[in-house]
């Protein structure tokens, strides 16, 4: 089966592959691949071949097929699921209700015509960088299994990179698509804050929140985006903008003018990091470096009203079941619900000043670099990292690359970038390409400068990964 | 903010939202709050304008 979104639209739609064939060869990658990476928590064998069986009886009936027509994917397990528990990737969630209804996403997502497989693993409760679930186990990196996939899309960015499916949705409250995009080496698309509903999606923190895709190249990325897309009233925060469909223009080129965050990004990057920016940068003809003045403080903005809104989202249950939240992350969500609330209001005032900054350098420039994640995967169970002189620690770090601008609601690409020499031992890094609010195009048609100029690109795994 | 205040407060904070942890439990929750305390320090250094917004407009 190819590993392409589209190409499988196109074989569905044209007749020469039926969706039922391509959901039990993904089933049956899955079973065989899945051993060895754990990124489903749940396979939807009866719903996937539903939704595959109605697929083919349109076609057999005449009908014009969707964009996504017999696509496989799969979704954070925080997404709602009808008729199946949303674990948010919580053992103590097991025994609440089933869901009643769909995510906006999903029904988005069936309307075009793309077939759900299963519900994918996440650190829990989307409080974390690693996928390093102590309920249901650590996922693996495709690329060597004894390294995090990062998290707390792991799952979502995993079973790409392993070409289980070609599409999967994750969340990203301060880079949890990023940052296992990044990893993983898949492409992740963060648009920006609003852009999405969120509806009948598990939450962590309401004003730093934003759903969206991973997929194995830009154009299958766009066409994801592209079916998401729309306004839903049944998430407060979704901006009442009309679809903005990028697809069509992906390929249609202009002189860009693309700037590289230097500063607090180059500090906190480690040498592949930084060697990954520059390679994008000279592959786009960029010189400039600009400065960010007050990135440090969206990081601790973003910090500060995670660990508030998470913990104040979580306290209820914190006080009566402690013991069967996740021993990686119930102390830092316990500590964040007793912050001072002058903390939490001083945050939010720094994210509008460095909002502002930030939207100022677009002004002269259409795109921003920046390093997605400081290193390449660690080994799982890494507790430090040694960064910019100092030893910080590795589960929070992994993301002080991404929360800055996640803290500001801008639209991101993170495109994987693969070290020179040794193709086998080789680890992909991811670099951020951030774009002023609403013109997700310009994020996905410079990745799409690059990836046809075959700079940056997917790669399947080899070896135990690949089932081999 | 230091460890011995960092403590008392977060103690007191805990016993007012009903949470009783045993001591190596609170000693846990107690370094993620001076975590917080010290990254939060780079926000708090300056003041900030007066008409600076900090919360998105309510609009009933």
């Amino acid at each position: 089966m190819t590993d392409s979104a589209l190409a499988i639209a196109a074989a569905v739609r044209g007749g020469s592959a039926s969706a039922i064939d391509v959901l039990e060869a993904t089933l049956e990658r899955v079973a065989r691949v899945d051993r060895a990476l754990n990124c489903f928590t749940g396979v939807y064998v009866a719903r996937a071949r539903r939704e595959a069986r109605s697929i083919d009886e349109a076609r057999a009936a005449g009908r014009t097929l969707p964009a996504l027509a017999g696509v496989p994917y799969a979704v954070k397990n925080l997404f709602d699921v009808e008729g199946e528990v949303t674990l948010a990737g919580g053992a103590i969630n097991r025994s609440n209700a089933p869901a009643r209804r769909d995510a906006t996403l999903i029904d988005r997502m069936r309307g075009a015509g793309a077939v759900l497989v299963g519900a994918l693993n996440m650190d829990e409760h989307a409080y974390g960088f690693t996928t390093e679930n102590s309920s249901f186990g650590a996922t693996r990196n495709p690329h060597d299994p004894m390294r995090t996939a990062g998290g707390s899309s792991g799952g979502s960015g995993a079973a790409v990179a392993a070409r289980m499916v070609p599409l999967s949705l994750g969340s990203d409250t301060n880079g949890s698509i990023r940052v296992p995009a990044s990893l993983c080496g898949t492409f992740g698309l963060k648009p920006t804050y609003g852009r999405l509903p969120r509806s009948a999606s598990f939450p962590f923190v309401h004003s730093l929140d934003h759903l969206g895709p991973f997929a194995n190249s830009v154009a299958d990325l766009g066409a994801c985006y592209d079916a998401l897309q729309g306004y839903d009233a049944g998430d407060p925060v979704c901006a009442e903008r009309p679809a903005e469909p990028v697809s069509a223009q992906l390929d249609h080129r202009q002189p860009w003018r693309v700037g590289i965050l230097d500063g607090y990004f180059a500090d906190w990057a480690g040498p592949a990091a930084r060697t990954a920016v520059q390679y994008v940068a000279d592959a786009l003809g960029a010189r400039e470096r600009v400065t960010w003045a007050s990135a440090a403080e969206a990081r601790a903005a973003a910090f500060v009203i995670t660990g508030s809104e998470g913990g104040s989202l979580h306290l209820g249950r914190l006080t009566e079941r402690y013991r069967e939240f996740e021993p990686l992350s119930r102390d830092r969500l316990l500590a964040g619900a007793m912050l001072p609330a002058r903390w939490y209001l001083a945050a939010q005032k720094w994210r509008a000043i460095a909002r502002a900054e930030l939207l100022a350098l677009f002004e002269r420039f259409d795109v921003l670099l920046a390093p997605a994640t400081p290193v390449t995967a660690p080994l799982l169970g890494t507790e430090w990292l040694e960064l910019n002189g100092q030893r910080v620690p590795a589960r929070a770090s992994l993301g002080l690359l991404t929360q800055p601008v996640s803290c500001v609601g801008l639209p991101v690409c993170c495109v994987p970038v693969w070290p020179h020499g040794d193709p086998v031992r080789a680890l992909p890094i991811g670099v951020q390409i951030i774009a002023a609010p609403w013109r997700e195009d310009h994020c996905l048609r410079v990745a799409r400068v690059l990836e046809a100029g075959g700079i940056v690109t997917s790669r399947p795994p080899t070896g135990a990964a690949d089932g081999d | 903010m230091d460890t011995g205040e960092a403590h008392d407060y977060v103690r007191s904070a805990l016993a007012i939202a009903g949470v009783a942890l045993d001591e190596t439990s609170l000693d846990r929750v107690v370094a993620e709050f001076e975590r917080f305390a010290q990254i939060a320090a780079g926000l708090l250094a300056s003041e900030l304008p007066r008409d600076s917004e900090p919360a998105p407009v309510f609009r009933p």
